[in-house]
């Protein structure tokens, strides 16, 4: 993957998109334009992407809060209701 | 290394914020590196963080080997009960697409649900020089004299 163009393209995305997945962890495209799996569970991502036809070595995975502020980075909390 | 914070939505207006409805995180992509191979994290600066810490799964889906009780740590979530964690050995590599540090330390891996693996001090912080430009939404990280890796610089233009 090129780390710049994920970056910039990462960037752009539309924020209020990220909301559905509240909770879980999502796995980027390579280039950063698109999410390609979600779940809570990192095992399950796994095979979330695989089966998307992506590398999981090259999809960066990001954690969505499911509050509004995060102390400390911990707890990742059920999806919003 | 410049990054961007990443604008994360927030439900409702953030009265902290006066009344934004987006959160600008310190968040960096890291690739973590195991014996079954690679995956890439947004992953948290934190500077209150003593240790460096990691989802347990990911040593597992990384083949990562994890020691066991005296060597572990113990951490106490806000408003939470002491957990404790393994540690590791790991191989990171960190890049902006310009400039990249690579280097392997020793970092825990803890069966907590974390929204983002976090940076703190050992592992990570006190291998690098950081700035958090909070007006630009900013991270800037400088390897420093402690950085025990390998670093492949910005090349020269022409």
């Amino acid at each position: 993957m090129e780390m710049h163009e994920y970056l910039s393209n990462r960037q752009h995305f539309p924020a209020g998109e990220l909301e559905k997945y509240a909770g879980q962890y999502v796995a980027w495209s390579p280039d950063g334009k698109r999410i390609v799996a979600s779940s809570d569970n990192l095992e399950a991502l796994d095979r979330e992407v695989r089966a998307a036809g992506e590398d999981p070595a090259q999809c960066v995975i990001e954690g969505v809060p499911a509050y509004d502020s995060v102390i400390g980075a911990s707890d990742l909390q059920q999806k919003r209701t | 290394m410049k990054f961007a914070y990443v604008p994360l939505a927030t439900r409702r207006p953030v009265y902290s914020l006066a009344g934004a409805q987006l959160r600008y995180r310190p968040l960096i992509p890291l690739q973590v590196n195991g014996v079954h191979g690679s995956r890439l994290f947004d992953c948290s600066l934190d500077s209150g963080a003593d240790d460096t810490l990691f989802p347990e799964q990911l040593a597992k889906i990384l083949g990562i080997s994890l020691t066991g009780p005296p060597d572990e740590g113990e951490a106490l979530p806000v408003a939470g009960r002491p957990i404790t964690y393994a540690y590791g050995r790991i191989s990171l590599r960190l890049s902006d697409g310009f400039e990249a540090c690579e280097w392997e330390t020793i970092v825990g891996f803890i069966a907590a649900p974390l929204v983002w693996p976090i940076l703190g001090h050992a592992g990570f912080l006190q291998f690098f020089d950081v700035q958090l430009l909070g007006d630009r939404h900013e991270a800037v990280l400088i390897p420093n004299a402690s950085f025990p890796g390998v670093t492949h610089p910005r090349p020269l233009s022409p």
